[in-house]
C-alpha cells in the first residue's frame, strides 16, 4: 500500500506517472513490439472518439446531425459549417446560463465550507491529543460505510422538516462534511513534523494560530487536491438536486442537461451543445491540475 | 488517591480540539448519523409524504419487500449488472495500468478523462451513441460489417450496453489505484526473480498479482458498493425497461419514495441494500485478511 511519507502532490504524482525508463518491465520483445502500437491507438480511440463526436456535433446545424453519422468518416467528427446556433438557443431559450451560474455558485459554497470545516477537523484528529479522538475518528470513518443511496429517502425528509425544501442550502448543506476530504486532509497534517508546531506553541500560539497560521499553509497541495475532487463531484450532483428541487430557477446543470435529454422532443443538437460546455470547463480544469486529481483520489481512497 | 487533573494547558488543548470539530460533527450528525437513523425507524412505518401520517406497521414492510416479485426482479438485475461491470472494469482497469506505465503519459490523461465527466453527460451521450438508427456505434460497427444492434432498446442487450458505458467512465479510476499499487512494489522483487529466469509472464502471475492483492481487495469493496448504487444512466436512458430488464434497486427506490409515495418501503428496501453492501464489504475484508 501507499505509505505516507508524500505530502507533496507531485511526489505521489511522479511516483505514480515517473520513473518510466528506469523500472525493470520485462524486455516483451517479438509479438508486443508488433502490438503495441496499434493497442494504444486502439485503446485512445475507444476512450476519445465519444468527445470527438460531442464536440463535433455541438456546432453543428440541426439539418446537418444525422447526415455524417453512417458512414464514418472525418466528417463525422468535424463540422464542414461550424456554427454557435446550438449555443445560443440554450442560453437565449433554455435559461442554461442560470443552470451554470447555480451549478458554479453551489460548487464554489460547497467546496469553501468543505476545506474549511474538513480541515478544522482534520487538524484536531491529527494533531491534538484530547479524550475520544479514536471514537471521533471512527465515527467519520462509519459515514463512508453508508452510501448516500441508501439514505437518501431520510435526508430528503430531514430537508423538508428543516424548512429548506427547495433552496440553495438545500443543495450544498448536505455535502459539507466529507469523510473522504476529512481523512484525505489528516493525512496530510499527520506528515508535518512535530517541531514546527511546538515552536509555535513555544511562541505563545493558540492552537487555533497553529492550525491557521502555520499548518493550513503547509498543506496547501493537499488543499487544491481536495477542493478539485469536492469541486468535481459537486458539479456532478443530479439525484440529488433531482429529489430536492422543483423550482426552475434552482436547476442545476446537470438536471438542466438532462431534461434536454428526456424532453418528449428529443433535439440531439442542443444536448450535444449543453453536454459540451458543461463538460470543457471540467477537462480544462483537470488538464491544468491532474496531479492534484491523483493525489487526491489516490490518497482519499486508499489506506 | 487523588484523581490527577487535568492542567490549565490541557483543558485549553482539550477546548479547542471540541471546538475545532463541532461543526464536522453537527453537520454528521444532521446529515449523516440522523437520517441513518431514520432511515431504520421509518421502515417500520407507513409515511405519506403528502398528507404527512406516519404509523406504525411493525415488520409489514419488510414482508411486503419479502414477497415483493418486482424487488427480486431489481436485486437480481442489479448484481447482473454488477456481474457483467466490475469483473470486467477491473481487469481492464490492471491491463490499462500495465499499458500505461510504459506507454506515452497522454494516453493515461486520455482515459482519466471520462471520470471528471459528470455522469449525466457520459448517459446522455452514450445513450445518442447507442441510437438504433442513427448512433454512431452501429455506424462503426457497420464499418466493419457487422449489422446494426438494438442495443438498449433489447431486453438481452440493454444491461450489458450500460455496463460498457459504466466501464468506459470507471475503468480510469481503478487504474489509478492499479498504478498507484505498482509503483509500491519493490523493484529489487522483480531484478530478484528475472534473475531467476522468470519471464515476464511469471513476473506478473507471482510476483505482480500477489503484491497487487491489498489493491484488488479495496477495488473489489468500492467497485461492487459503486455497482449496487447504479442509477443516473438507467434513469436516463432506459428508465428500468425495456420490460424491466433494467430495473435496478435504487431507481426502485426512487420509484417507491417519489413516485408512488411509499416513504416507508422505500426506507425499509434502502435498509435492506445498506445491510447487505455493509456485510459483503466486512466480509471482503475479512476473507483478505485471514489469508
Amino acid at each position: 500500500m501507499i505509505d505516507s511519507d508524500s505530502n507533496l502532490p507531485t511526489v505521489m504524482y511522479s511516483r505514480i506517472v515517473g520513473r518510466r525508463s528506469d523500472r525493470l518491465s520485462g524486455p516483451r520483445r517479438g509479438t508486443w513490439a508488433v502490438l503495441r502500437l496499434p493497442v494504444v491507438v486502439g485503446v485512445a480511440f475507444f476512450f476519445v472518439f465519444p468527445y470527438l463526436w460531442l464536440a463535433g456535433s455541438a456546432f453543428r446545424p440541426r439539418e446537418e446531425i444525422f447526415r455524417y453519422v453512417n458512414p464514418v468518416s472525418w466528417r463525422t467528427f468535424i463540422p464542414l459549417a461550424p456554427t454557435l446556433d446550438n449555443f445560443r438557443h440554450l442560453f437565449l431559450e433554455r435559461n442554461f446560463g442560470r443552470a451554470l451560474a447555480n451549478s458554479l455558485l453551489i460548487a464554489i459554497v460547497t467546496v469553501a465550507i468543505t476545506l474549511f470545516i474538513g480541515s478544522m477537523i482534520a487538524f484536531a484528529l491529527a494533531r491534538i491529543r484530547f479524550p475520544g479522538r479514536e471514537i471521533v475518528f471512527v465515527l467519520i470513518l462509519a459515514t463512508i460505510l453508508i452510501p448516500f443511496e441508501t439514505i437518501m429517502v431520510s435526508v430528503f425528509l430531514t430537508v423538508q422538516r428543516l424548512g429548506l425544501f427547495d433552496t440553495y442550502p438545500a443543495l450544498f448543506l448536505p455535502w459539507v462534511t466529507d469523510a473522504f476530504i476529512i481523512f484525505l486532509l489528516r493525512q496530510h497534517f499527520r506528515d508535518i513534523p512535530d517541531e514546527l508546531q511546538d515552536a509555535a506553541i513555544v511562541d505563545g500560539c493558540s492552537l487555533f494560530r497553529v492550525y491557521w497560521n502555520v499548518m493550513l499553509p503547509n498543506i496547501r497541495p493537499a488543499l487544491v487536491s481536495a477542493a478539485f475532487v469536492k469541486f468535481v463531484f459537486s458539479w456532478d450532483a443530479f439525484l440529488w438536486p433531482l429529489i430536492v428541487t422543483r423550482d426552475p430557477d434552482l436547476t442545476v446543470v446537470q438536471l438542466a442537461i438532462s431534461r434536454l435529454f428526456t424532453d418528449q422532443n428529443v433535439l440531439w443538437e442542443l444536448i450535444f451543445a449543453g453536454a459540451f460546455i458543461g463538460t470543457v470547463p471540467l477537462i480544462v480544469l483537470f488538464l491544468l491540475l491532474q496531479r492534484y486529481y491523483v493525489e487526491g483520489v489516490v490518497t482519499s481512497g486508499f489506506n | 488517591m487523588a484523581i490527577r487533573r487535568p492542567s490549565a494547558h490541557a483543558i485549553e488543548r482539550y477546548r479547542s480540539a471540541l471546538l475545532l470539530s463541532a461543526p464536522a460533527l453537527v453537520g454528521l450528525a444532521i446529515f449523516w448519523y440522523w437520517p441513518t437513523i431514520q432511515a431504520v425507524i421509518l421502515g417500520f412505518q407507513d409515511y405519506n409524504l403528502m398528507s404527512g401520517s406516519h404509523a406504525w406497521t411493525g415488520f409489514e414492510n419488510y414482508q411486503t419487500a419479502a414477497t415483493d416479485p418486482l424487488l427480486r426482479l431489481t436485486f437480481l438485475n442489479t448484481v447482473i449488472y454488477f456481474l457483467m461491470e466490475v469483473p470486467l472494469q477491473m481487469a481492464l482497469a490492471l491491463a490499462l495500468a500495465l499499458l500505461v506505465q510504459r506507454g506515452p503519459a497522454w494516453l493515461r490523461t486520455i482515459i482519466l478523462v471520462p471520470t471528471v465527466t459528470s455522469m449525466v453527460v457520459v448517459s446522455v451521450i452514450w445513450g445518442l451513441m447507442y441510437h438504433p438508427n442513427s448512433g454512431l456505434i452501429n455506424s462503426l460497427l457497420a464499418g466493419v460489417g457487422v449489422p446494426p444492434q438494438p442495443f438498449l432498446t433489447s431486453a438481452q442487450q440493454a444491461m450489458p450496453s450500460i455496463a460498457l458505458l459504466m466501464i468506459w467512465k470507471n475503468v480510469g479510476f481503478s487504474m489509478l489505484f492499479f498504478l498507484a499499487g505498482l509503483v509500491s512494489i519493490p523493484r529489487n522483487y522483480y531484478e530478484a526473480a528475472a534473475t531467476d529466469g522468470a519471464n515476464s509472464r511469471q513476473l506478473l502471475r507471482y510476483v505482480t498479482l500477489p503484491l497487487l492483492r491489498g489493491t484488488v481487495v479495496f477495488l473489489l469493496i468500492t467497485n461492487t458498493v459503486t455497482a449496487f448504487k447504479v442509477f443516473t444512466p438507467i434513469f436516463l436512458i432506459t428508465e428500468g425497461g425495456p420490460i424491466n430488464a433494467t430495473r435496478v434497486v435504487v431507481l426502485y427506490i426512487f420509484e417507491n419514495a417519489f413516485r408512488f409515495n411509499k416513504m416507508g418501503y422505500a426506507a425499509a428496501i434502502s435498509v435492506l441494500l445498506a445491510l447487505f453492501l455493509l456485510i459483503i464489504s466486512v466480509y471482503s475484508l475479512r476473507a483478505s485478511r485471514a489469508r
